[in-house]
């Protein structure tokens, strides 16, 4: 590709995603719904004390299992990195 | 490292493991959890790490074990998990305590952390993600201080297998 | 004085498996024998008391996760405690 078509390419994109930004802020307060939340605001503080707790582990587990993910996927490249040709650590 | 070290670094570790295990339990009053007290307990083992040196660290911390438990962790949670799907129709359903009132009495009993607070599957999840990053903090500290040195004794015999084979 | 039996068995079941890990090499010049077990189970029972009741119960003055975890370890050596390195090749 010429440099012209991606210069205009990236213009293109770059206006189209800024309008989106900038149209999104200025009406943001009609965007967000918030009537899901109320209930769990009621309900929360009956199951455990610790509002923080019971939303990482209960309202958003689903968040939290993919960080346990991203915790074994830490792990496994950083002993791919640093442990190559080194793999029998007391394994026998 | 000096001697007075050498002496204070062990219990001073057994210690410190002990008020990470506290930060766990105590995850869904105080605050603290998994994620935290699990880092507490792995500053204990990389302390003795550190001042011991690789080999003659007390706590022995071998591939398989380390493997073995972070399986053991992440399993938990997703077991935990399918076990809402499966008496619910929704994944990580908080089976001790449902607010939802859809599943029968005697699994609701089975699943509750016995407490005076009732907090349903919350503790258990504690536990799963407390052992997961003790031990993954741990392997990532373990592989920078090197395997080599426990391969010494595998290099002489990998050597000595070359020499047979020309 | 009631103890809950939820963080009693999980402070047992963690502390356990921490202790599996603690051998004793002989080649260096470390010992460890039994003395410094009993001081840590000593130093355990005064942290115990000066957490309080820990995260707010109300049955017993003292922390009963920590005693549980302090007696999980002392298990865990005695049961699987390891004599010597597993490393070496036997030839």
């Amino acid at each position: 590709m010429s440099e012209g078509i991606k210069k205009l390419i990236m213009g293109f994109s770059l206006f189209t995603f800024a309008v989106a930004i900038f149209q999104s802020t200025y009406q943001f307060k009609q965007i967000i719904y918030p009537g899901i939340s109320y209930l769990y605001n009621y309900v929360g503080p009956k199951i455990a004390p610790n509002m923080v707790t019971v939303v990482i582990f209960d309202w958003r587990g689903y968040d939290t299992l993919g960080e346990a993910l991203i915790l074994v996927t830490a792990v496994i490249t950083v002993l791919l990195v640093f442990g190559r040709g080194k793999v029998q650590l007391g394994g026998k | 490292m000096s001697t007075i070290l050498k002496i204070f670094v062990f219990p001073a570790a057994l210690v410190i493991m002990c008020l990470g295990v506290l930060t766990i339990l105590g995850g869904h009053i105080t605050p603290g959890g998994g994620f935290q007290g699990g880092a507490m307990i792995a500053a204990a083992l990389i302390f003795c790490l550190i001042i011991y040196g690789l080999k003659d660290s007390p706590f022995h911390l071998s591939h398989d074990f380390l493997s073995a438990v972070e399986s053991v962790g992440a399993l938990i949670f997703v077991l935990l998990g399918i076990a809402g799907l499966a008496f619910s129709g929704f994944y990580l359903y908080n089976l001790g305590v449902d607010i939802y009132h859809i599943v029968p009495a005697t699994i609701q009993n089975l699943f509750d952390y016995p407490d005076p607070t009732h907090a349903g599957i919350i503790p258990y999840l504690n536990f799963a993600v407390g052992l997961k990053v003790m031990v993954g903090l741990t392997a990532v500290v373990i592989a920078f201080m090197g395997f080599k040195e426990y391969e010494e004794e595998s290099e002489e015999s990998e050597d000595l297998n070359e020499e047979e084979v020309e | 004085m009631i103890v809950y039996l939820g963080p009693t068995a999980l402070g047992l079941l963690l502390g356990f498996v921490l202790g599996t890990r603690i051998k004793d090499v002989p080649e260096s010049g470390l010992k460890f024998g039994a003395s410094v077990y009993i001081l840590f189970l000593i130093v355990a029972v005064i942290v115990s008391y000066a957490q309080g009741p820990f995260p707010y119960y109300t049955g017993t003055p003292f922390a009963s996760g920590l005693i549980a975890t302090a007696v999980g370890i002392i298990l865990g050596k005695l049961v699987f405690g390891r004599g010597n390195t597993p490393q070496k090749m036997e030839e």
